[in-house]
């Protein structure tokens, strides 16, 4: 059980990684200044994540044929990724990753623009598993668009401030004012789809917008979640103001956005824990 | 001007101004609001598969059942689930194949080999749930002689 969660974070979070740097490349790191370390820092740091995304996928389909079948053969897993709705979907997603790897491996420049679709179609098909898979018909499919929002949303953002971490330690000679708008716009965007999304998921698992915490493990977890998530808003929402206000302090910004980033990081592990809980309890 | 309007940062900027940036935030909101409306409806579902409605129902007695149903309240993965029914003296009864019922995968069918003897007998069921969670429980009903 705990090694599921262990791995759900792993891979949420090397997903969410790959998915946010592909799309926030070309719109953090276009300064001819930044060529030089995306080439030799953050490519292939891209790269491992999305290899530790590939490891990560294979190791949870391991991890579920060995909580549903109690043995860990082949001919386990076959079963479980033929037979089962959870099994059908990996496929594809699997093959999602492999193919955003061996985009982010290959040095063309064509490649990088492929992977950011492939790379947002491996987390899309992160949507249809886990608990937004409870529900049947037209409800059930809007739960699951619901829940690819969120997930495309959250990953862009993170990977977004992963890659906003990186110009932030080494601008160069770029206009760090401007870059940071850019990222300040589209962010807001994001993290409004973000808290939608995810207000509807807690109420069409839980059946309330917040449930209290210490009804359930679940409801805990969620709020601790919740918290994490307010505490990043908080923070975007003073970085947004400082930006409006007079000069930048750079070593303050970079400062709160490790922080930003890690509160980030912080939900997606809730999240990992969460998806192994049950929303209801059971009797 | 056209290499101006070609530029992606000034594209991005003008989500950069206030009101662009609450004309957004209103746009997929309203996409959102559909989505919303009908998971809000909705009743309450379960995550991890619940055994909401039981034929024959717990704790009844009813004259013996030709088949015994198990309705949960989300899809069932019927090759990683199991149902067995034990009689009141341990004996474990013979069953056919587990089954679900026709065009709906949240319901279980469970035929005896053969006709269910008057007496007391427990149902023990573990099944898988879409979502690939694992629940179990039991529940007793009794065959009027």
């Amino acid at each position: 059980m705990s090694v599921l969660i262990a791995l759900r974070f792993l891979h949420f979070t090397s997903l969410m990684l790959v998915f946010g740097a592909c799309m926030f490349r070309p719109l953090l790191l276009v300064h001819p200044s930044q060529v030089g370390r995306l080439r030799n820092l953050i490519d292939p740091l891209v790269c491992l994540l999305a290899a530790l995304a590939l490891i990560s996928g294979v190791a949870w389909l391991f991890a579920v044929a060995y909580e549903l079948g109690g043995s860990l053969d082949m001919a386990l897993v076959r079963r479980v990724l033929a037979e089962t709705f959870f099994g059908k979907v990996w496929t594809l997603h699997l093959f999602a990753c492999v193919a955003v790897l061996v985009c982010l491996r290959l040095p063309h420049p064509k490649l990088q623009v492929v992977a950011r679709p492939l790379s947002a179609l491996a987390l899309a098909t992160l949507a249809p598993v886990g608990h937004a898979a409870m529900l049947e018909g037209a409800a059930g499919t809007w739960l699951v668009i619901n829940q690819l929002i969120h997930l495309l949303c959250v990953g862009a953002w993170l990977g977004g401030l992963m890659l906003l971490m990186f110009v932030l330690a080494r601008p160069g000679d770029q206009d760090l004012r401007m870059v940071l708008g850019r990222f300040s716009g589209v962010g807001c965007v994001l993290v409004a789809g973000m808290l939608i999304t995810g207000l509807i998921n807690t109420r069409a698992l839980t059946g309330t917008f917040l449930p209290l915490p210490g009804q359930s493990g679940f409801a805990t977890v969620l709020a601790i979640k919740l918290a994490l998530v307010l505490a990043m808003l908080g923070l975007a929402l003073w970085h947004r103001r400082q930006l409006a206000r007079g000069p930048l302090d750079i070593h303050g910004f970079k400062r709160t956005v490790t922080l930003e980033w890690a509160c980030g990081l912080g939900a997606v592990a809730a999240v990992a824990l969460l998806g192994t809980l049950a929303p209801t309890p059971l009797t | 001007m056209t290499g101006r309007r070609r530029c992606p940062a000034r594209r991005i900027m003008l989500y950069w101004r206030p009101f662009s940036v609450f004309k957004a935030i209103a746009m997929s909101a309203r996409k959102l609001l559909s989505a919303a409306l009908l998971v809000l409806v909705s009743p309450l579902a379960m995550a991890h598969a619940h055994l909401t409605h039981p034929v024959p129902a717990a704790d009844t007695t009813v004259v013996a059942p030709a088949q015994l149903s198990l309705g949960f309240s989300e899809a069932i993965e019927l090759g990683f689930s199991q149902v067995s029914v034990t009689a009141a003296d341990g004996d474990a009864v013979a069953l056919q194949p587990l089954a679900s019922a026709a065009g709906d995968a949240k319901t279980l069918v469970i035929k005896p080999a053969a006709p269910l003897a008057a007496g007391q007998y427990t149902v023990h069921w573990q099944v898988v749930s879409v979502d690939t969670h694992k629940s179990a429980g039991e529940y007793r009903f009794t065959v009027s002689p």
